[in-house]
Parts: C-alpha cells; sequence; structure tokens
C-alpha cells in the first residue's frame, strides 16, 4: 500500500563533500499533519524541495501519490517561509496566482479566492497591496493563495518562522481549521518544537547535517485542539519534553563532528 | 495646515525669483554686470517674446530638437528593450557581449557625433544618431538590471506552481523590472535631449542647439540664456511627466 507521500532511503549530496540529507525515508498517508523538526541546515527544506519537484537529481525513491515529483505537479502545493507576495498584486490577486498559473478560468479563480480570503479573515481586504498589510496578514493572504490550489499535499517550509508569539498562535490555529475544513495532507517543516508538536500527527526529528531521521513521535493529542490552550496542557507539555530530549541528544551527538 | 504650507513654499520660491531677478536686472542696468556676458532678464524675455510671438522663428527650431529628441528617445529606447528582451531569452549572449557593451557604455558617446554628421549628414539623422546612441545603454542597463532584480522566492513558488517561462517572464520577470525600467526611461529621455543638444551645437541646420551656437557667436547674451533657461524648462516638463506617468502605473508602490 502506498502512502500520499512515500520517501525511502532518499539522499541528496550537494557535492563530494556536501551530503543534505542521508537515508531518509517517511510515508504520509492521507490526512496526515506530519512535521519534521531539525536544527538549521539539517535538510529539511531539501526534503520538501524533492517533493516539489525543485531537486531532480538524488539517491533513492520518492513518490507522490505514486508517481515521481515534478515541479508544477497540481496535487502539491508548496507554502515559503517568507510570504513572498507579489508587491504589484492586490490581496485577492496574490491569492489567485497560483490558480492563474495554472490556467484556471478568471471568475472560478476569484470567486476561490474570494472565499478562501475571508475564510482567513481579510475579508473586505482583497483590493488592499501587500505593502499596506501587517506582516501576519500577508502570511494569511499566503495561506490562503496555497489552501486555493485545492491540492491534495501541501509542502510548508516554516511558514511562521518570521512572526511574532501571539500571531504565530493565531495563524497556526487558522491552519488547524483550513487543514480540517479542507482535508488535506501536510508536510511542514519547522525548527519550532512547540509548533510541530501542537500542529501534528507525527513528528520526525532529524539530525544535523547530514540530516537523518532520528524519532518518529506520534502526537496522541485528540483534536480540534487549540494552539493557546495546549501551551498549559500537561500531556503536551510531556510530549515535548520527550522530543526535546530526542532533540538535544541528537544535537550532542553530532555536535563534535560537525564540519 | 498641508495647504497653508503649500501655498507658503510657493509664495517664498516666487519672492526668492523676484529678489534674483531684480538684483540681476538692477546690477546689469548699473553696470555692475557685464551685458556681453550675462544679459539681463527683461532682455532675455523680450528676445523669448520676439522669437516665439513676434518674429515667430523660434516654434520651428524648438521643433526640431523636439523631435529629435522624442525619435531619439522612440528608437534608442525601442532598441534597447528588444535587445533586452533578446538577452533574457538568451542570457549566454548576454555574458558573451557585456565587455563590448561596457566598451561602448564607457565611451563618452557624443564623441561620436563628429562621426554621425559626416555619415548622416547636417539634418535630422545624425542628431537622432546621437540621441538614440545616449539613451539606448541607458534604457538597456536599467532594463537588464531590472529583469535580474526577480526575487528567488517569487521564482521559487512560481516553478512550483509549475508556471512555463512565458508566464513567468510576463507575470513576475516584467512587473519587476518595470520600476528600474522607468528610472531608466526617464534618464533615457533627457540623454536623448542631451545628445541632440550636443549635436547640434556641434552643427547642425536647425534646432536650439544650432540657434545656441549662433546666437554665441554674435554675443547675443540674452538669446543665449533664453534659450538655456528654455531648455531646462522642457527638461522639467519631460522628467514630470515622466514621473505622473510612473505613479499611475506604479501605485502598488
Amino acid at each position: 500500500m502506498h502512502g500520499i507521500v512515500d520517501l525511502s532511503g532518499l539522499t541528496v549530496r550537494f557535492s563530494e563533500s556536501i551530503t543534505a540529507v542521508d537515508s531518509f525515508s517517511l510515508q504520509l498517508f492521507e490526512r496526515e499533519f506530519v512535521s519534521i523538526v531539525g536544527p538549521s541546515g539539517c535538510g529539511k527544506t531539501t526534503v520538501l524541495n524533492v517533493l516539489a519537484g525543485l531537486i531532480e537529481t538524488y539517491d533513492g525513491d520518492a513518490f507522490i501519490d505514486g508517481q515521481r515529483p515534478i515541479a508544477g505537479d497540481s496535487r502539491v502545493a508548496y507554502m515559503l517561509a517568507r510570504d513572498s507576495l507579489l508587491p504589484w498584486r492586490s490581496a485577492l490577486e496574490n491569492a489567485s496566482y497560483g490558480l492563474e498559473i495554472r490556467g484556471i478560468d478568471e471568475t472560478v479563480r476569484k470567486e476561490r479566492a474570494a472565499k478562501l480570503l475571508s475564510k482567513v479573515g481579510l475579508a473586505g481586504f482583497e483590493d488592499a497591496w501587500p505593502k499596506t498589510l501587517s506582516q501576519g496578514m500577508r502570511q494569511r493572504v499566503a495561506l490562503a493563495r496555497t489552501f486555493c490550489l485545492e491540492s491534495q499535499l501541501l509542502l510548508m517550509d516554516e511558514p511562521f518562522g518570521a512572526l511574532d508569539a501571539q500571531t504565530k498562535i493565531q495563524l497556526e490555529d487558522l491552519l488547524l481549521e483550513l487543514w480540517t475544513t479542507e482535508a488535506r495532507t501536510v508536510l511542514f517543516v519547522t525548527h519550532d518544537l512547540s509548533e510541530a508538536v501542537a500542529l501534528s500527527d507525527r513528528v520526525i526529528v532529524m539530525s544535523p547535517r547530514p540530516g537523518k531521521i532520528l524519532a518518529d513521535v506520534r502526537v496522541d493529542l485528540t483534536r480540534p485542539r487549540s494552539v493557546r490552550q495546549l501551551q498549559s496542557d500537561p500531556k503536551f507539555l510531556n510530549l515535548y519534553g520527550t522530543i526535546w530530549k530526542i532533540f538535544e541528544q541528537g544535537v550532542n551527538n553530532t555536535a563534535g563532528c560537525k564540519s | 495646515m498641508q495647504k497653508l504650507s503649500r501655498s507658503r513654499q510657493i509664495l517664498s520660491h516666487g519672492l526668492f525669483c523676484v529678489l534674483f531677478f531684480s538684483i540681476w536686472e538692477i546690477s546689469h542696468r548699473i553696470g555692475l554686470l557685464s551685458p556681453t556676458f550675462f544679459g539681463s532678464p527683461i532682455g532675455i524675455t523680450q528676445f523669448l517674446w520676439e522669437g516665439f510671438f513676434v518674429k515667430a522663428i523660434l516654434w520651428k527650431q524648438l521643433g526640431y530638437t523636439l523631435f529629435g529628441t522624442l525619435f531619439s528617445f522612440v528608437i534608442g529606447s525601442t532598441l534597447a528593450l528588444c535587445l533586452a528582451l533578446i538577452f533574457f531569452m538568451y542570457p549566454r549572449l548576454e555574458r558573451a557581449s557585456e565587455p563590448y557593451l561596457t566598451i561602448f557604455n564607457a565611451m563618452p558617446r557624443i564623441a561620436l557625433a563628429p562621426l554621425f554628421l559626416l555619415w548622416f549628414g547636417l539634418g535630422l539623422g545624425s542628431k537622432i544618431a546621437v540621441g538614440s546612441s545616449l539613451s539606448f545603454f541607458i534604457v538597456l542597463s536599467s532594463a537588464i538590471a531590472g529583469m535580474r532584480s526577480v526575487s528567488q522566492d517569487h521564482l521559487t513558488l512560481s516553478r512550483t506552481l509549475g508556471a512555463n517561462s512565458r508566464q513567468i517572464f510576463f507575470k513576475l520577470t516584467l512587473p519587476t523590472a518595470v520600476p528600474t525600467l522607468f528610472s531608466g526611461l526617464r534618464l533615457g529621455l533627457i540623454y536623448s535631449m542631451l545628445g541632440v543638444i550636443g549635436s547640434e551645437l556641434i552643427a547642425a541646420e536647425h534646432g536650439i542647439g544650432q540657434q545656441l551656437s549662433f546666437l554665441q557667436s554674435m554675443f547675443n547674451m540674452n538669446g543665449v540664456m533664453g534659450l538655456i533657461g528654455l531648455l531646462a524648462a522642457i527638461g522639467m516638463i519631460l522628467t514630470k511627466s515622466m514621473t505622473a506617468l510612473e505613479q499611475r502605473l506604479l501605485r502598488w508602490q
């Protein structure tokens, strides 16, 4: 049985001496929310780039729903760390950018983008230029753009990394809400352990470069969750502690042989 | 509050100009300023009035210069944009031609004027050649710089969305390049005028530059000063209208 994502023995080398990802194996099933955490430079983003079809030379196997990843696959939506809104487009035009590239009819894409903008709490801001929006609002537009694509698999690369703590929690809750209603499979990359535990069904812990999987921890917190309330939930804190230990050990073990 | 300070600004500028020209005129009258080198504000006004409204000979000269400027600008910037587009499609060609472009760009191209005069004669041809050669490089380098400034994030995003190179060009490269391109076009327009005037000063049958050169040889300082003022005013109008167009196109900035 294959999953939405099947990675087995994935190894990516940038050069002779730099191995970004080392024998990485991971399976994601439909509607699962899986996070990859690890120190910066451990190859988390590289895994996403392989799945997005941006990296084409690697060893091992990578499949999305049984097929090799290619850039532009309509089953995949990629959300970057920075909002990367196009400054010359209004919020609505930004939200519908992906659909426009994929050749969706204008009335359909406008309607869908407007619906998603209101879902992310930006009704009334359709015509706003990105520079007039706050960081949090811009990232909401980026969320709308990602969900607008109605892709099966969402690849998210630290989408909330640049936000302040409060805004971050608000957007995490928003993401969970969208994930529940829109029913997607998410592979979420972050270096924020607390974020990973709060959002995910499973947390994959990676070692520093070359990135290997240290642990695959199931998060058995009940859903629906509220990220804000989880912050003081003992079960959450317990899990956080466990994963933190694995994370720390991994960093310490490899600290001596860092290039 | 804003309005008041704006009108106050205009008032103080007006006051300054009145004062400046009065002192100039008075100095001229009492013999402090030599009429051979400075002319006088009233003399300049008389010259321009006669030139435009009594003898009406300046219209034709101005027409030659303006036509030459606009034509140079259109030719220079169109060629530059076409070449920039070709470079975008074939980046290797851009790299290969870079040393030649650098040499041409570094050369003070007004020095080409004597050559162009031989090739194209005293008419419009040679001044358009000089003007376009000046605006061409400015527009070209700004177009290239603008197209290079496309954000890596925007590119990555568009590639994962499956954008083809046509879409990348029209939806990313072009809009990214527009602000830089516009400042290049604005400069290009001014440089077209510079080229045309420069070429007319060296040798021409018609044009404001040719008139300047002629009046200077006659020691008609009122005429020289008047035409210089006229050129400054035209330059400002050209720049202002480009800026207005730019602001309309770049509302998102």
